[in-house]
């Protein structure tokens, strides 16, 4: 028996853009549709054991609250099956079904009733609850009065001490302040020894690393992984750097696209191609970090020109310069030109780190000149990505430079 | 459908606890949010009926049948005015009680049905407190009800799936299209003069009376005063015909209502 099982589910939300959509679905009795369907969840299937704690982790509007609704029955999935053994607890918005106009005390037995207990079973829980709580004689005040973090307590103290099988938390934990919190993972804990199974969302990573044994990733929607939560979170994380670090086709850091666009060349040479070459030799855009890439231009000469310098820079999606290289610092002399040539700029290992990069090519009359007076020969800037990635041992930032470590122990360190 | 209307029974009296603490909820939030809330709850109403009195009473001197004057009006007026007060009340609050807890709706799992529900039974709770009162000033004028008057505690299942169906659709479609909310108590302004409340039925021209006999709260009205006033009994064909409206009503808002809460939770 599982815990919680759920296979296929889809959830589709219904968007009227548009006023008067509704009013001709309405005319003509759902024949015809006028709204847009905004898939929330596509085709989620997972297990959950009993005793287990899963975490669900994902981007805003990955799909993470549906999931927690459709689980605890408050919205209806539009495909798939959910099966949960046992009784469910669920703490979705710790302030529903309180009102602010009645005392902590009395809200906690409309929430209990809500949640589906008797009185006597409420009075019962109602010390308990209130000592979890940590709300000490305010319990009787009005809850207009609360903090925004003594309504999350006491809603969370509600949740967890309504008898269940299976506990849904979203996104709540670390509202409360730190002594609330670890009550709040002492008792999850304490759960979990219990053969209780719990299931919580959360954008903190630190939270669901705590606690969770599991995690499941969502993106935009979909299941993008389900596994233990050391691998979950490195994934993440890493898809969050990649992401951040990532170039979209065509966007050009603000602040060099007047550059970019206006860059007067002096004619006479043309780059007629660039190509990069993984260490196999192939060609491609993606690399790792530390392996061999090489930089071939093509360019053509239609008059003779005198010892030009080819210039190669990489640069990070925001326009920084990560790596330069030319022909003058290393100096060589291309001597006269005239005619079609490749130039092969190799790095034996590029040293940078994960991370879309662009690649300015150009040839310059010299190296001054393309520092200053900004004319070159020909010069293709942003037009070319290239793509890094690193593994963990890598290291993190823009610069890979390997590390050893080593431990000694201070024997009589004063 | 009948088999809806059983599980939409059970599913509510599976919940009745929590059925009825919405009732006490609603019941305080009308007499205990304020200083004098049950003054308040007693008074607007009562002023409501002294005015009418006092307009249709007194100045243009309604003739209600029997010995004419105020005093006759006033208490033809709250008889009637005592199911039409619930009635009204219920649809007006039922058709947003939806989004007025769109958040409960959203985030806690229970049947929504028990929403427009605890209005109806919230208000018929207040009828029966302002019915107890009206009994007490019948005695007080010195015009016990009739032995009748015990009559109408068979009348009462009527009224409410009657009110509960029209409460059912009004509070379905508010949550689809805000502008039932406008819409309710425009209707509800037309319903209440197109409802012999205010004016006996006797009054109105010839050609009208049937038109407005068609009215299902007519039946409703007349036998309240019977069974209060003594005054004369509906004959059978108008229970019929109230009876048979208000169960093709409640029907047809059980099944709109079940439909259409689906998707409360994704509308809201």
């Amino acid at each position: 028996m599982k815990a919680i099982s759920v296979r296929n589910l889809t959830k589709d939300y219904r968007i009227y853009s548009q006023r008067g959509q509704k009013f001709k679905e309405l005319i003509t009795l759902n024949r015809r549709q006028f709204h847009e369907a905004k898939r929330a969840l596509h085709d989620i299937s997972f297990d959950v054991d009993p005793g287990e704690c899963i975490g669900v982790i994902g981007d805003n509007g990955s799909g993470k609250s549906t999931l927690l609704k459709i689980l605890a029955g408050t919205t209806a999935p539009t495909a798939g099956d959910i099966e949960i053994g046992g009784k469910v607890s669920y703490l979705l918005d710790p302030a529903t079904g309180f009102n602010p106009e009645f005392s902590g005390r009395e809200n906690v037995h409309i929430k209990c009733a809500l949640l589906g207990l008797a009185p006597p079973q409420t009075n019962e829980l109602f010390d308990v609850v209130h000592d979890f709580s940590g709300l000490g004689e305010r319990i009787d005040h009005p809850m207009k009065t609360y903090s925004a973090g003594m309504v999350v307590r006491l809603g969370f103290a509600v949740a967890i001490h309504v008898p269940f099988d299976v506990l849904l938390i979203d996104e709540v934990l670390s509202v409360g302040d730190y002594l609330f919190q670890r009550k709040c993972v002492a008792a999850i804990r304490a759960f979990k020894d219990h053969g209780k199974t719990i299931m919580v969302s959360s954008h903190s990573l630190s939270d669901v690393a705590t606690f969770c044994d599991r995690l499941i990733l969502l993106n935009q929607g979909k299941m993008a992984m389900i596994g233990g939560t050391d691998a979950v979170v490195q994934a993440y994380v890493r898809d969050c750097d990649r992401r951040f670090t990532s170039i979209e086709e065509a966007r050009v850091p603000i602040h060099d696209q007047a550059l970019a666009c206006c860059v007067d060349t002096l004619g006479k040479a043309a780059i007629l191609a660039v190509h990069f070459i993984d260490a196999e030799g192939k060609e491609t855009t993606h690399f790792t970090s530390g392996t061999g890439l090489t930089v071939r231009v093509r360019f053509l000469a239609e008059e003779e020109i005198v010892n030009p310098c080819i210039r190669i820079q990489f640069l990070r999606n925001d326009g920084m310069l990560v790596l330069g290289s030319n022909t003058y610092r290393h100096g060589i002399d291309l001597g006269r030109v005239k005619g079609h040539f490749e130039v092969l700029c190799h790095f034996p290992s590029i040293n940078i780190l994960e991370g879309d990069y662009y690649v300015n090519v150009g040839i310059w009359p010299d190296e001054y000149q393309s520092f200053v007076a900004k004319t070159p020969y020909d010069v293709h800037e942003y037009r070319y990505i290239v793509n890094i990635e690193s593994e963990r041992p890598h290291g993190g930032g823009l610069v890979l430079s390997p590390s050893q470590w080593t431990l000694n122990r201070l024997e009589d360190f004063k | 459908m009948i088999r809806r209307v059983k599980v939409m029974f059970q599913e509510v009296f599976a919940q009745r606890r929590l059925l009825w603490s919405l009732i006490q909820l609603d019941l305080r939030k009308r007499y205990g949010a304020s200083f004098m809330g049950f003054f308040w709850s007693v008074i607007n109403p009562l002023l409501q009926i002294l005015i009418y009195t006092f307009v249709f009473g007194y100045i243009l001197s309604v003739n209600v049948g029997g010995n004419a004057g105020a005093k006759n009006y006033g208490i033809f007026l709250f008889a009637g005015m005592l199911p039409w007060i619930a009635f009204s009340e219920a649809i007006q609050k039922s058709s947003t009680v939806i989004l007025e807890n769109k958040d409960l709706v959203k985030q806690v799992r229970f049947p929504v049905m028990l929403l427009p529900m605890h209005i109806l039974l919230s208000s018929f709770l207040h009828e029966m407190i302002a019915l107890a009162i009206f009994v007490v000033i019948l005695f007080i004028v010195g015009q016990g009800p009739p032995l009748l008057a015990v009559g109408l505690v068979a009348l009462f299942p009527l009224q409410l799936i009657f009110t509960l169906g029209v409460g059912l659709i009004a509070s379905a479609f508010h949550v689809m299209y805000k502008d039932v909310g406008q819409l309710v108590n425009a209707l509800l302004l037309l319903w209440f003069f197109a409802t012999p409340i205010i004016f006996p039925l006797s009054l109105v021209p010839h050609w009208l009376q049937t038109p407005l006999l068609a009215n299902p709260l007519a039946p409703l009205i007349s036998a309240y005063r019977a069974a209060l006033l003594g005054n004369e009994v509906p004959h059978l064909w108008a229970f019929i015909y109230f009876a048979g409206f208000s169960l093709v009503v409640f029907l047809i808002g059980v099944t709109l209502f079940h439909r259409l809460s689906r998707d409360f939770a994704d509308l809201l």
